[in-house]
């Protein structure tokens, strides 16, 4: 069956439409196309030609037309959208005019950069005119580099190589530094958080070299779809910049499926496993010879899909090559060879985590299956736009799992479906970001007086790193007098450098296979766990946290292993806040301390809970900002202290999901914690955190947003299905107990004042619940 | 090992202060045994030292300030010892990038009155380009730059100050000569390293007391900075005096092992400097110094190397004729493993002497030579092999073309 039949299955299936709460069909578009811009040089409408490309799309046009003027330019459009002419067109048509010129392109990894200079040669080669493009990361080799510095026209990059690897050494680059025409920043939705604060400090010193060689580069930024790319783009290059945000681009008819695993239990609200219901799903197109992308949220998902899928397509032999997983721990040779398989067909189906949401080159898959949000409107549209890059149609499922927010979207398409994506937000000038360049900046040029580095208390600063011995300053300029290398020791990326390897001890000669980053060892690769590989098990033997090494040997068993996180939470400071009312909020620096404590087993397919184990591992923590809630009062509903803790419980697991939606982050940018008697308010207290160290200000928008919050935690509450408590609320009734949806609903009223909570619950059928108290 | 002679022109007393930053006011006039210097641009120290490190008493070293003394080197144009100029940097950081800078530059030059080493030291980052500014002058009195590991450290360091300051470097082009490198050549077949130490205990026999260690250095200058204590500087200064000392001492040890090697040398050292002279194409040199290195090596290895070397130079220069009587000679050595005297007379025969039988046999013997040692590469044995298919055509078809 082919791809149109399918669909057509899927929509006469009663079985599985009854699962599916929206079925949207976006209609194909037509191609929109503008002027050849007069600036470019007829050689390049030939060569254009030779790739078989005769007019170009309007987005196209315009973002050449405004660069060629000079202006800073942020194209925004969908996938496939011949992004990379946009820049290419400009920097090659300036080389041609100057062959000095040299232009800078930056890449958030470097799968990205591999594919732009492949694409760079192959109009280099129907141009015939030597211009050189070279990628110059950490895989260059040394004897190469001269070269590439002294000549290279394109030097094709990211950011952590510009900023550890070229900027310290300028005197180095010269040649390129002076006559830098263009910077190209791709992907710049991908410069969110805390890499995002960097790229900024980063541009930044970047501003500060080129103007002391003279040169004054054009940026041209391109992004995916988020609400503010002008916005994004503007804080992190800090100059005006013109928007190209209407794609002229066709696209083919594609359908946006949302589905929802059905109730097993309405009672407490179980619904199918969604990883079981897209392995159902997925099963359909695979075996139909269709290609398709399967993305899971976690590495642990990746691999149980993996497995799943194997056993689907193993043939005689036991081959099950055509599966594939694809995910941040693979080594990047293993990465390589997916990415060739997909686009040779090869390989019928891969399971990725976010890692191929970016652009990397796959070719044209036809259907893309989401299994569970991907926590973002603009992830998902990128995860469902990885099907149907070519003009034929495509199918885009999404697979709710049981969490808040998956159960709020999957039952309010609309919102998804007209809701802005989310925002790019940074805050270049986290302090802790923020003096780590200063540091590299002041190594690199010494600071004039007067200088601002986009900020106006750069002075102080200064003074302080003065105190520390750091800079010294004479005359009028601060020089760093300290005897290391500064850039080394900072990372763009948190704890991207402090990768624990995985190695395979089963065979005499042990081999690493993976690698997981330092903070989520403790639960990934703690001893004992079950580490999911390409779908093969393999359990934890050792784990040394010091020598950053986990020792894994093979095993076969029918259970994988998930490990519970404890959290406590210190105040170290507040820096606003306001008591009035029945809530009080605030907001300051906290110290949040996480422990692995232990470990569930749990079985296959039934994914029931078998058993579970200790964790001994030192602490971690986290110096950061938070939002915290402080009842005032405690309503009349609430009898005791169990109450408040399941109440709270209860809130926290709502409050997280919907938090997340509303300030438009990643729900893995923020965290919850409760206290039913906190140790530094005295009341029942609710925290919200940003997840990165010194956080990047989502707590200053909490607290301004306050009320705001609760009031849609409780409407979500309210649509919920569920009597007591599901997995898609408060959480499962087993744990927050019968009453949890309840007192959560009452502290919920008290906070906002509200008196209608009990008739609230009325309608909600909560009338014929006996509550025990009552 | 040396001694600062007093400074003979008269210390000023230091006003440079005065239009400075009032808080950075502790360089009060501190002149390390030097000369402060003042000029628009700024102040420095500048501290002329005549060293007694290296003897410059013996009659022969007027011949070294005459024109073409350093015929050996691969520079053409006549240069004399007198037209080097030594240079050493002590620097604020040893992992190079951007923020590290030289803040001593030591230079040293040969003179009819013996070394004289001249320090250029800023007591503040501000006195950097002044300092740089004078240096640069200075440096444009002479013709040739030498170094120790210059090369790859100090001059791009200093290259990446000048740029700071926006003046241009002194173009050396080829004119850099990295006693590194050239030490290597010589000496790493018999000394455990050739650090600049090692080098001076094993070759030059100095010995130096009271040393700061080198990656002390970085440490002092911005402890001196914060507490103006001059103590530790001077022992920096020290330091640098006799690097730049200890290299101008090899140089000099290096000109007379190149002016008369096969008496001085040896045979280490004969190789090394007939390779160096190979390199420089000095052609007839290089060949006697192989000879000369052949007759003394004791060493199998060494005298092997040797022949080796003096074929190929035979044979490059001088045509394969010239080189047959080595390669036989190498070949016909007891308990020979080498394949490639045999390859070079096998490809003789073949093609110069037309004598396609004889370059069979050579063939032949090569291909028994590389089956007994496991060590060649199957690229060799492939190659042999196809030379013998070659062979034996030609001598068939000669057969043919007489029958």
């Amino acid at each position: 069956m082919n791809i149109d039949q399918l669909a057509d299955q899927l929509r006469n299936s009663k079985d599985i439409m009854s699962n599916i709460t929206h079925w949207e069909e976006i209609e194909p578009k037509e191609a929109k196309f503008g002027p050849f811009p007069h600036g470019l040089r007829p050689e390049l409408k030939e060569v254009l030609q030779k790739k078989g490309i005769f007019k170009l799309y309007s987005h196209q046009s315009k973002a050449i037309e405004l660069s060629l003027q000079g202006k800073n330019v942020v194209v925004v459009t969908p996938t496939a959208s011949g992004k990379t002419l946009c820049y290419n067109l400009p920097v090659i048509n300036e080389i041609m005019k100057n062959d000095d010129a040299r232009a800078l392109y930056l890449f958030p990894t470097k799968a990205l950069s591999q594919d732009q200079v492949s694409e760079l040669h192959e109009i280099m080669d129907l141009l015939d005119y030597p211009i050189k493009t070279y990628t110059y990361d950490g895989d260059t080799p040394v004897s190469a580099r001269k070269a590439i510095r002294q000549a290279g026209h394109i030097v094709v990059t990211n950011p952590d190589m510009l900023h550890s690897g070229i900027m310290p050494h300028h005197t180095k680059w010269v040649k390129l530094f002076e006559n830098l025409k263009f910077v190209v920043i791709d992907e710049i939705h991908s410069y969110r958080g805390v890499f995002g604060s960097h790229m900024a400090n980063v541009i930044r010193r970047l501003h500060r070299i080129c103007r002391f060689y003279g040169s004054n580069p054009r940026f041209i930024c391109c992004s995916a779809t988020i609400a503010n790319p002008k916005e994004l783009a503007e804080r992190i290059i800090e100059r005006e910049t013109e928007l190209v945000d209407e794609s002229g681009a066709p696209s083919g008819r594609k359908h946006l499926i949302f589905y929802n695993p059905p109730v097993v239990n309405r009672q407490l609200g179980i619904r199918k496993s969604s990883v079981l219901e897209t392995k159902k799903l997925a099963a359909r197109f695979i075996q139909n010879g269709i290609q398709t992308i399967l993305f899971a949220k976690s590495r642990l998902t990746v691999e149980v899909l993996v497995t799943y899928l194997k056993q689907l397509v193993k043939d005689k032999l036991g081959n099950s090559e055509k599966i594939r997983g694809y995910r941040g721990g693979y080594l990047p040779n293993q990465r390589r060879e997916i990415e060739k398989g997909l686009r040779t067909g090869d390989i019928l189906g891969v399971v990725s985590t976010n890692a191929l949401e970016l652009g990397i080159d796959i070719g044209s898959l036809q259907v893309s299956i989401m299994c569970g949000y991907p926590g973002t409107i603009s992830s998902t549209w990128q995860q469902a736009g990885r099907a149907g890059r070519r003009n034929d149609t495509s199918l885009a499922i999404l697979v709710a799992s049981s969490n808040p927010l998956d159960q709020y979207i999957i039952k309010h398409p609309e919102f998804f479906l007209k809701a802005n994506p989310e925002q790019g937000l940074i805050n270049p000038n986290n302090l802790l970001i923020l003096m780590s360049h200063i540091k590299c900046a002041a190594f690199e040029l010494p600071f004039e007086d007067g200088e601002t580095f986009g900020i106006d208390f750069l002075e102080p600063l200064l003074a302080y790193l003065e105190e520390e011995k750091v800079l010294r300053h004479v005359g009028s300029r601060w020089h760093w007098m300290a005897e290391n290398f500064p850039a080394s020791d900072i990372s763009l990326r948190t704890a991207a450098n402090e990768n624990v390897i995985i190695i395979d001890i089963t065979r005499p000669e042990h081999k690493v296979i993976g690698e997981v980053d330092r903070f989520s060892a403790p639960q990934l690769v703690h001893e004992e766990a079950i580490y999911i590989h390409e779908g093969i098990q393999y359990q934890v033997e050792k784990l040394d946290l010091e020598e950053k090494k986990a020792y894994v040997r093979k095993v076969n068993v029918d259970y994988y292993t998930d490990a519970n996180l404890a959290v406590t939470l210190k105040v170290l400071d507040v820096f606003q806040s306001e008591e009035e009312g029945a809530a009080g909020r605030s907001w300051g620096d906290v110290m949040v301390s996480s422990l692995v404590t232990m470990f569930k087993k749990i079985k296959f397919d039934t994914h029931e809970n078998l058993g579970w184990g200790p964790v001994n591992l030192p602490e971690l923590e986290l110096q950061t900002t938070a939002y915290w809630m402080s009842l005032n009062e405690i309503p009349s509903g609430l009898k005791s202290q169990d109450d408040i803790q399941n109440g709270l419980m209860g809130i926290a697991n709502v409050l997280g999901q919907i938090a997340s939606l509303y300030l438009m982050c990643d729900p893995r940018d923020i965290n919850v914690v409760y206290h039913v008697k906190s140790p530094f308010t005295g009341k029942p207290t609710i925290y919200i955190y940003d997840s990165s160290p010194g956080g990047i200000g989502f707590s200053q928008r909490l607290y301004q947003m306050h009320t705001e919050l609760f009031k849609k935690a409780k409407d979500a509450l309210s649509e919920c299905i569920c009597d007591n408590g599901c997995p898609a609320c408060v959480g499962p009734a087993a744990e927050v107990t019968e009453n949890g949806k309840y007192l959560a609903q009452i502290i919920l009223g008290g906070i906002l004042g509200d008196t209608q909570s009990e008739e609230q619950a009325d309608s909600l059928g909560l009338h014929d619940f006996k509550l025990p108290f009552a | 090992m040396t001694s600062s002679s007093p400074s003979p022109e008269k210390v000023l007393p230091d006003h440079a202060a005065d239009h400075k930053d009032s808080t950075k006011d502790e360089r009060t006039g501190e002149d390390f045994g030097g000369r402060i210097i003042e000029n628009p641009e700024g102040s420095f120290v500048h501290r002329t030292t005549v060293s007694t490190a290296v003897r410059t008493d013996d009659p022969a070293y007027s011949d070294y300030l005459k024109e073409g003394s350093c015929w050996w080197t691969r520079l053409e144009d006549g240069f004399s010892l007198g037209d080097v100029v030594f240079l050493d940097t002590e620097t604020t950081g040893l992992f190079g990038g951007a923020g590290s800078l030289a803040f001593l530059i030591g230079i040293g030059c040969f003179t009819e009155k013996g070394l004289i080493i001249e320090q250029y030291l800023m007591r503040d980052f501000d006195e950097e380009y002044p300092m740089l500014k004078s240096l640069l002058d200075r440096l444009k009195e002479f013709r040739v730059l030498v170094t120790f590991n210059g090369k790859s450290f100090d001059w791009p360091l200093l290259e990446s100050r000048f740029i700071f300051s926006r003046l241009k470097a002194t173009d050396w082009e080829d004119r850099h000569i990295d006693l590194l490198h050239l030490s290597r050549r010589l000496w790493s077949r018999c000394l455990e390293n050739c650090s600049l130490s090692t080098i001076e205990k094993g070759i030059l026999g100095l010995y130096r007391e009271d040393d700061i260690p080198g990656y002390m250095i970085p440490k002092v200058y911005p402890e001196y900075l914060n507490t103006g204590d001059p103590a530790e500087m001077s022992r920096v200064l020290k330091h640098n005096e006799m690097d730049i000392a200890a290299m101008s001492a090899l140089f000099l040890h290096i000109s007379r092992l190149f002016q008369d090697p096969e008496s001085r040398g040896d045979s280490f050292e004969l190789l090394g400097i007939a390779s160096e002279l190979e390199r420089n194409h000095k052609v007839q040199e290089a060949a006697k110094c192989y000879e000369c290195c052949i007759r003394k090596a004791r060493n199998q290895h060494i005298k092997a190397e040797a022949k080796k070397r003096y074929a190929y130079l035979m044979k490059r220069h001088f045509g394969p004729a010239e080189a047959m009587d080595v390669w036989e000679d190498i070949a016909a050595g007891e308990g020979n493993m080498f394949v490639y005297p045999y390859v070079e007379m096998a490809k003789y025969l073949e093609h110069s002497m037309k004598d396609f039988q004889k370059a069979l046999d050579c063939t032949e013997k090569a291909i028994e030579l590389a089956g007994r040692s496991g060590r060649q590469s199957a690229y060799v044995k492939k190659e042999l092999l196809a030379r013998k298919r070659r062979l034996l055509k030609k001598i068939e078809r000669s057969r043919n073309k007489w029958a």
